[in-house]
């Protein structure tokens, strides 16, 4: 009996200590941000290997930024000019530029960057494209041709172009500068910077990744819009949006972004959070599959376009999304998402509607019929399966497709949702060699600020795009668009360029190889107790979705005042959220404490009759 | 015994060759590899995805992939991570550490929790107190890992406010500190132990009430030993064999068990390390962790067994 009295004081006491109270002890300026969206590893600080550019674009600012509407402005360029003849493009560099270390950025550092990622990167390099030539000593298989790049001086970087491309400034003077005197020797494609050791020009440099667990990053006094107000900025990892968001509300996280739209309405009511929405880049769309017959040989409906017009004409995509993403959706109309710009002219084509394709399922059925697919006696005309994973859209999009499923039904088609684990989806989606097995599928795209990428990346079959592990999942295969395509990326003159890409739209529009669902609207939330975020468009050459510009991540600091429910940044109005999306603990409490009262209660009630039975006999 | 323990290593490591084909054939045939995590990224091209695809080397033939496989098995190089760019070896080896902090504990307290109420509901079976936890110990036997450790998480962590929301440490800890780290600990132990105490308790309770039932009991009980020895003394040794087998198990388990409640509470273990690596396909650290678990899980069985056969003189092995 002794002994066992003195273990359970021993676990007591473990555990009194254990529950003891919560240190608060954080340093007074760090911001941890909880992510669970993306988990970088060592690879996305090492600028040759990421594929998530996020914290890399932290880190190394570009020669040129983008402010909140979408227009170029200086970052460590102070002023650019591109020759009358689009040849020669020449940088001049801020003065005073310096490295976290100290050292001063100069030309030599930019035309180290441009060499070792097209000779390094395989992810990369392509962006280097219009001076690049073939080098067998390479990772990449490529080089910059000898004397495209000169530095006449530390503050001046010249580059030749053989031909124009209206692309090149965009891809490489928006690209992540990074240190010679850091990376001068690494074989990127083999090594990893080491995060203790990390220099960088951004706000905040890298300082400490605990795999899988956090990444932290230290202030630079040196970055050239000033010094942060904050310390640090953690980055902690989750693995699913619930668990992030339980640490966003007890304080343990402070700035969430990326957050699923079915959730906003719950998190607005916590008085510690502020929740806002910001259009990013992002379009969410339907991949239709146009080649006639699927990989199994049947017959694939979709090929034919009125079939295509059909399907989009009954839907009431307006009322789907609203069901599934509350307010946190912007209707999409065309291939480009509306904040595109060239040069500042905005490349939307206006004659477009929106929506555009009306809602009408009478005339969809009239199409059916005409495209030879009459409804049987019990209305159903045919089959198709749709292929998706729980992508940047969620749960959400699930909700969506089975929403889909039953407009569909109405005239008369059967549409079988396939939900699969994200990288299987990906094979089957882009992976697999045409004609694929599926006849739609659920995608996504997030741009570049150049409207070349939507159109290349969706509309084009150049250079096996439209093939297996191409992005053109649909197969759609139009010479005259590849054609136009191509003008694009060598048109400088503003005029003429931004007429292409509208013309591109249009095109899209009438063929319909996409059904375009909505560009995406994030939900981001920080806690009141921090003031000075801008969201909006960050660094969208590298980050998909609004991301913490640089320029506000300076600014971000806690505020004096205590926090309370009114801030000086607004909130969007959140709208009644359709019934069963909100995530409600206490609801779901209460509803499980019932449930295994009710249980007990019955168990007992089973005890006792059993009891009187047995003394019966 | 001998021949019998040469026999068995025999097996076993016949056993652990043909899990480790299983394994490649399992993780291959899945659908899409590393290079379908990278459509992340729509400017990748077919080019860039195939240097990728060669820089991996996975251009090569299956037959080929797997003859490297197998001879980086036995030579003790397990691949380079094509995430972490760094030998597979040593990422799971930095992550084994958390891992066990967390299952140890965790397997401590199921044995002596388990062991305690398996050994007091015996007693008097069917008993209103036996029917009572039995109950209990199916609900939480039943219960899922992850809804579990998801609900613990909310009430703890949210409603009261008492346990941090998941990881191994703050945030802002810069050196390991002892009590940051119980506080962490509290909720993925706690999830994990309800569920293996509740198999552990019942195990030891059906073994007990067996053991209870014998003959020998009986006469003890005639001689008028008290209850306690006879329960302590008697009982247990024989009632706690089958738990023998489970702990054995439990031990070959005690590197992957916690997969799921790893991932609700952000635990930088194995555990999330197998869930991060399925999803990206990251097949040298997959085939490298899953080699580790079943030679482990064949080892530990193998032990036991041995064990069991000094533990219990009936059983002879030839």
């Amino acid at each position: 009996m002794k002994k066992r009295v003195v273990l359970a004081l021993c676990l007591l006491t473990v555990v009194v200590l254990g529950l003891g109270p919560m240190s608060h002890a954080q340093q007074p300026k760090v911001l941890v941000v909880a992510l669970a969206t993306l988990i970088p590893e060592i690879t996305d600080l090492n600028p040759a290997q990421i594929f998530v550019t996020y914290f890399a674009a932290l880190t190394y600012p570009s020669l040129i930024g983008w402010d909140k509407d979408g227009k170029v402005v200086p970052a460590l360029a102070q002023s650019w000019d591109i020759s009358p003849d689009g040849l020669t493009y020449t940088y001049k560099l801020k003065d005073g530029l310096k490295w976290s270390d100290g050292q001063p950025i100069t030309s030599d550092d930019i035309a180290f960057t441009y060499k070792i990622l097209s000779e390094q990167s395989a992810y990369w390099y392509y962006l280097w494209t219009p001076i690049l030539e073939a080098n067998n000593n390479t990772v990449t298989g490529y080089s910059i041709k000898p004397g495209a790049i000169t530095t006449p001086d530390p503050a001046t970087i010249v580059i030749h172009l053989p031909s124009p491309s209206a692309t090149f400034f965009i891809n490489t003077a928006g690209w992540m500068v990074i240190p010679k005197h850091y990376y001068s020797g690494m074989d990127l494609s083999k090594q990893n910077p080491d995060p203790s050791t990390m220099v960088g020009s951004g706000p905040f440099v890298p300082r400490q990744l605990v795999s899988g667990d956090r990444l932290v990053c230290d202030a630079n006094p040196n970055f050239y819009g000033g010094k942060p107000a904050l310390d640090q900025i953690i980055f902690k990892f989750y693995r699913d949006s619930a668990s992030a968001e339980i640490a966003l509300q007890t304080g343990e996280a402070q700035y969430m972004q990326d957050i699923p739209p079915q959730d906003a309405a719950a998190l607005a009511k916590i008085p510690s959070l502020t929740v806002t929405a910001e259009q990013n880049q992002i379009k969410i769309h339907i991949y239709l599959n146009l080649h006639p017959k699927l990989a199994d040989g049947s017959v694939n409906p979709v090929a034919d376009l009125r079939v295509r017009k059909a399907i989009a004409m009954s839907l009431d995509l307006d009322s789907i999304l609203k069901a599934s993403l509350g307010s946190y959706y912007k209707l999409a109309n065309q291939i480009q998402v509306p904040n595109m710009y060239y040069l500042g002219k905005s490349v939307t084509n206006t004659s477009i509607p929106s929506p555009a394709y009306p809602y009408d399922p009478e005339a969809a059925k009239k199409l059916l019929d005409d495209a030879g697919y009459p409804a049987g006696e019990d209305g159903k005309r045919f089959g198709l399966t749709l292929v998706m994973y729980l992508g940047r859209w969620g749960s959400a999009g699930y909700t969506m497709m089975q929403l889909v499923q039953s407009y569909l039904k109405v005239v008369g088609i059967d549409l079988e949702v396939i939900v699969l684990e994200r990288a299987s989806a990906r094979q089957r989606i882009w992976g697999a060699p045409p004609p694929k097995d599926w006849n739609m599928a659920l995608g996504s795209i997030s741009s570049s600020p150049d409207p070349d990428v939507n159109p290349y990346f969706l509309l084009g079959s150049l250079y096996g795009n439209a093939g297996a592990g191409g992005f053109n999942a649909g197969g759609y295969d139009n010479p005259f668009v590849n054609q136009l395509i191509l003008l694009g990326q060598n048109t400088t003159d503003v005029d003429k360029r931004v007429a292409i890409y509208q013309r591109i739209s249009g095109i899209a529009y009438q063929d319909l190889p996409l059904l375009e669902l909505y560009y995406q609207t994030e939900v981001i939330a920080w806690n009141t107790k921090f003031t000075g975020f801008v969201p909006g468009l960050g660094q969208p050459m590298h980050d998909y979705w609004g991301a913490l510009k640089d320029t506000s991540l300076v600014q971000v600091t806690i505020a004096e005042v205590a926090a309370t429910t009114t801030s000086a940044v607004t909130t969007t109005a959140v709208t009644t959220t359709p019934p069963g999306y909100a995530m409600d603990y206490t609801t779901l409490l209460y509803n499980t404490t019932l449930a295994a009262v009710l249980v007990i209660v019955v168990a007992i009630v089973a005890y006792y009759v059993g009891r009187k039975r047995r003394a019966a006999t | 015994m001998g021949s019998y323990l040469a026999r068995r290593v025999l097996v076993a490591v016949g056993l652990i060759f043909v899990v480790a084909t299983l394994n490649f054939a399992i993780m291959h045939s899945a659908p899409g590899g590393p290079e379908t995590v990278l459509v992340e990224n729509p400017r990748i091209t077919p080019q860039a995805r195939a240097l990728i695809l060669k820089s991996f080397g996975l251009d090569r033939p299956l037959q080929e992939q797997y003859y490297l496989y197998v001879r980086g098995l036995l030579t003790g190089n397990w691949g380079t991570s094509y995430f972490y760019l760094e030998p597979a070896f040593n990422v799971i080896a930095a992550r084994v550490p958390a891992t066990l902090l967390l299952m140890i504990p965790s397997l401590i307290l199921t044995i002596v929790v388990g062991v305690v109420i398996g050994v007091l509901i015996s007693r008097k079976p069917f008993s209103p107190l036996d029917r009572a936890v039995s109950s209990l110990a199916f609900f939480f036997y039943a219960m899922p890992a992850f809804w579990l450790g998801l609900m613990l998480l909310t009430v703890f962590s949210l409603f009261l406010a008492l346990l941090p929301a998941g990881g191994m440490t703050s945030v802002t800890m810069t050196t390991f500190d002892f009590f940051d780290y119980l506080r962490h600990l509290i909720l993925p132990m706690m999830t994990l132990t309800l569920i293996n105490v509740a198999n552990f308790a019942l195990l030891v309770r059906s073994s007990m009430i067996d053991v209870l039932d014998q003959n020998y009991i009986m006469t003890a009980r005639g001689k008028g030993l008290t209850e306690r020895l006879i329960l302590y003394r008697h009982a247990l040794r024989n009632g706690l064999l089958p738990t023998v087998t489970m702990v054995g198990l439990f031990v070959g388990f005690i590197l992957q068990g916690a997969m799921l409640t790893e991932t609700v509470f952000t635990w930088p273990g194995l555990g999330l390390l197998t869930f991060d690596s399925i999803l990206r396909r990251d097949y040298p650290i997959v085939l490298s962790l899953f080699f580790m678990f079943s030679v482990m899980i064949i080892i530990a069985n193998l032990i036991t067994d041995i064990i069991y056969g000094f533990l219990d003189p009936r059983i002879v092995y030839d």
